[in-house]
């Protein structure tokens, strides 16, 4: 429901900027190439210094912590878009961890995760299965960086990546896995200045709701052993 | 294509006008060994601009296998790219 419910956002957004043309064309046909990358947690450089320079904090995001309530007199910061504060719920709900990045009060970027921590982390994240990606006790999966759009061009996606990972290092996590898509230059240049190393590449093609799934041939090497995750997958 | 000399110049105007502009780390000058990653003058934003700037101004395609922060982190990082791709 919660999914619809973006899905038709997305559209009357699209329809309020004029773009509504590459909204419908991106949900129905869809080709890309994911790489999958992955990061050592256990020597992370310090974060302080490139946080006391931007003039920022971060924050751990919980439904105590950020004003997701119209009256919340404990919570010290407020979600600037209403957009992300909705996604963040849903996301929460999920059982899902965010670190947002806050800058008087606001949030002005977040980045989620999911591990092996609890009951409510049951659901595996599904970009798993899709990316053929093993995610075992000791790994954490980081997905859906986000920065207000007026907040780009700071260099705080590194920022707030590097925070993820201290938090993922904080729970317990040894390895970080992500991925970003090939042609997304800012993506592939944030992973790449952090040390991410590649894991594999998978070719992505959806149809409406259909979607498949391919390791790339000459990465099939590193793909997870046979049995685990299959190479080929196609979800509806 | 410009010389080495010229050509480097140039790309160090382009970083000085186009991406170090109003962030006042380096600008206005900014040395041939300066990190312009740690700086953060080519951070997510900057790097596609520059990618499209070094690709038009010089005719060349840069793959993204070359899109690594040892090519650009500095203007001699730069240079010694360009050069291998000239």
């Amino acid at each position: 429901m919660n999914s619809l419910k973006h899905g038709f956002k997305g559209i009357l957004k699209a329809v309020g900027v004029g773009s509504a043309y590459y909204y419908l064309k991106e949900r129905v046909y869809l080709k890309m190439t994911a790489v999958v990358v992955q990061k050592d947690l256990s020597a992370l450089s310090p974060l302080e210094p490139a946080l006391d320079r931007a003039g920022v904090e971060i924050l751990r995001i919980s439904t105590s912590g950020v004003d997701f309530q119209p009256v919340n007199a404990s919570a010290r910061v407020r979600y600037r878009s209403q957009e992300r504060r909705d996604k963040a719920l849903f996301y929460l709900r999920k059982g899902y961890r965010g670190v947002a990045l806050v800058k008087d009060g606001e949030i002005c970027g977040d980045i989620w995760y999911w591990g092996h921590w609890d009951s409510h982390a049951h659901a595996v994240h599904p970009d798993l299965g899709w990316l053929a990606i093993s995610c075992g006790c000791e790994d954490a999966y980081g997905f859906d960086l986000y920065i207000c759009p007026d907040d780009r061009g700071k260099d705080w996606s590194r920022l707030l990546q590097s925070a993820a990972l201290r938090q993922m290092k904080d729970d317990g996590f040894k390895r970080a896995l992500g991925y970003y898509v090939l042609d997304n230059l800012p993506a592939l240049w944030v992973h790449r200045t952090l040390k991410w190393s590649e894991v594999q590449r998978v070719e992505v093609a959806r149809f409406f709701f259909l979607r498949q799934s391919r390791v790339k041939p000459s990465n099939l090497a590193s793909a997870p052993p046979k049995g685990q995750q299959s190479p080929t997958t196609t979800t509806g | 294509m410009p010389t080495s000399g010229s050509r480097k110049e140039q790309v160090r105007q382009f970083i000085i006008e186009v991406l170090a502009k109003g962030r006042g780390a380096l600008a206005p000058t900014i040395a041939d060994s300066d990190n312009l990653i740690e700086e953060g003058i080519v951070d997510s934003l900057g790097i596609t601009r520059l990618v499209d700037y070094l690709e038009i101004t010089y005719s060349i395609k840069i793959p993204d296998e070359d899109i690594l922060p040892e090519n650009f982190e500095s203007i001699i990082a730069l240079e010694q790219y360009l050069d291998r791709r000239a």
